[in-house]
């Protein structure tokens, strides 16, 4: 997703957001957490900034209540802290 | 003069509550004056001038008498108790906020389209014009033109029947080509941090920011929001539909070019279902222009006994023949357009300073446009979940969709916030 060839990081950028959504479809309970819990993966990783800022983006559609208390410890972070907030702010006002 | 607005809506007119007499000067602010927020700039009643680009700042005060205070923060603007109305022409992620607390300032308020990004936006604005009785329009200008207003009057009378279907033609988003731009550092005029604003951090390039902000989802969502806030006005004016209240199921599709960073899609095709009564709106971009009144894009609007054609819907619009010289009949619907014989936009805008006297709904109030601009939210979110969703626009929000309902708000990034500042 932020490596040297940008069609390529498009690419994966468009194909992880179609199967996060996908997975959040109504009924797919375990698919769903399934996707989160890969995002919640990547969110926590040493990759680049805007590959875990993305990743945070997704987790904030897709995550649950548990999700954001896992990307909670981020929320700090100087780079992606405000990407984590949002997050965590899109899943608490979830109904 | 009647207004459509509140016929259309029944929102009540306001009381008078400003010290506006008919020959007072309104003292304007003007935010956001590097693209079409230029051209409202008021020249000889322009007590400020807010731009996050000193370049824009620059050419825009060559423009003013006097010394208008430069800023690149809104919010010194709003505190300014002389400032009566501001104008807003900032990219589409500041629209909202800047809104919200211009009317909280006390200001009556002209917001470039597309009104908002978010259905949470949306509602803001209309309870923050609503509860601080500020006139707030929208620069939807369709609603300005006489061309739109004899469509209009053609349709609402009925000599096309019932419109079942309404099909919008649009070219592809400006977001061809190829090639990905390396982010850098912004240029010393530009405060990005600034330009960024709400929206989450991206590094800045030139292919995102100024016009090409556009095609991206987090401060654009392409032309369906772009320019179908106009074209969608048009819709719902047209066919009386201003008031819509039922659910609407919509279905997008739509393809990004691999090949640059944009992620609003640079084709889509839109289908929204309507009920009560029953018809269809589609948006194809790309999409044939019908051959019997070309337009680089517009609606054909397909009725019971006849059909008609819009092209364009913002300042520059045309229909047919029949339309132009319909006369519609003593007690019929008429769509009025401000008199004076000026270009549409500045029609449009002496709506809104007429209203600011008045206390009257401007024609593109922000109760009506917001209404239109559910529409292509929508349908970016259901391209964007990739399945069809249904809206209730009682609740407002999606029918069994969790997911669907996350996107209706965009949380910020901080300190902004549509409660205050």
């Amino acid at each position: 997703m932020s490596g040297t060839d940008p069609v390529a990081s498009k690419a994966a950028k468009v194909e992880l957001e179609t199967s996060a959504h996908a997975a959040a479809a109504p009924g797919q309970k375990t698919a769903r957490a399934q996707a989160a819990k890969a995002l919640v993966d990547v969110a926590k990783s040493n990759r680049p900034r805007l590959v875990r800022a993305h990743a945070l983006r997704l987790i904030g559609f897709v995550g649950s209540k548990s999700d954001a208390a896992a990307i909670a410890g981020l929320s700090k972070h100087p780079e992606i802290g405000q990407d984590a907030k949002i997050a965590i702010k899109r899943i608490q006002a979830a109904k | 003069m009647s207004n459509p607005a509140k016929s259309a809506i029944g929102f009540p007119t306001y009381v008078p509550q400003s010290a506006f007499g008919a020959n007072d000067r309104i003292v304007y602010g003007h935010i956001g004056v590097g693209g079409m927020g230029s051209s409202h700039i008021v020249g000889d009643s322009c007590a400020a001038l807010c731009d996050v680009d000193a370049n824009h700042l620059a050419n825009a005060a060559k423009r003013v008498q006097g010394k208008p205070m430069l800023t690149d923060d809104y919010r010194r603007v709003l505190d300014r108790k002389d400032i009566d109305a501001v104008t807003i022409g900032t990219p589409d992620h500041w629209h909202a906020i800047m809104t919200v607390h211009a009317c909280m300032a006390g200001k009556d308020v002209y917001s470039e389209k597309p009104v908002c990004k978010t259905i949470e936006e949306g509602l803001a604005m209309v309870n923050a014009a609503r509860r601080y009785k500020r006139v707030v329009q929208i620069g939807a200008q369709g609603r300005s033109n006489p061309k739109v207003a004899a469509a209009a009057n053609y349709l609402r009378n009925g000599q096309a029947g019932d419109i079942k279907k309404v099909v919008i033609w649009h070219p592809e988003n400006l977001s061809s080509g190829s090639g990905f731009e390396t982010p850098g550092n912004p240029p010393s005029h530009l405060n990005w941090d600034m330009w960024l604003g709400p929206i989450p951090f991206r590094p800045y390039t030139a292919e995102t920011c100024h016009f090409h902000f556009r095609w991206m989802m987090d401060s654009g969502a392409g032309f369906i929001r772009d320019r179908g806030n106009h074209a969608i006005s048009c819709v719902m004016l047209l066919t009386g539909q201003d008031a819509w209240s039922a659910p609407v199921t919509v279905k997008a599709t739509g393809k990004t070019n691999p090949n640059r960073v944009y992620d609003a899609p640079q084709s889509m095709n839109v289908t929204w279902k309507f009920r009560n009564p029953e018809w269809t709106l589609e948006w194809n971009q790309p999409g044939e222009p019908n051959e019997r009144l070309e337009g680089e894009w517009g609606a054909t609007y397909y009725g019971t006994k006849d059909d008609l054609i819009l092209t364009g819907g913002d300042g520059g619009a045309d229909t047919e023949p029949k339309a132009v010289d319909y006369v519609p009949p003593a007690g019929g619907f008429k769509h009025e357009v401000e008199p004076d014989k000026v270009d549409v936009t500045e029609k449009h805008r002496r709506n809104w300073r007429r209203c600011i006297k008045t206390r009257e709904l401007p024609v593109s109030d922000i109760g009506i446009q917001y209404k239109t601009i559910i529409l292509p939210i929508i349908a970016n979110i259901s391209y964007m979940v990739g399945r069809e969703l249904t809206f209730d626009p009682k609740t407002n929000r999606f029918i069994n969709d969790e997911e669907a309902n996350r996107f209706l708000s965009d949380p910020y990034r901080e300190p902004w916030s549509l409660k205050g500042y």
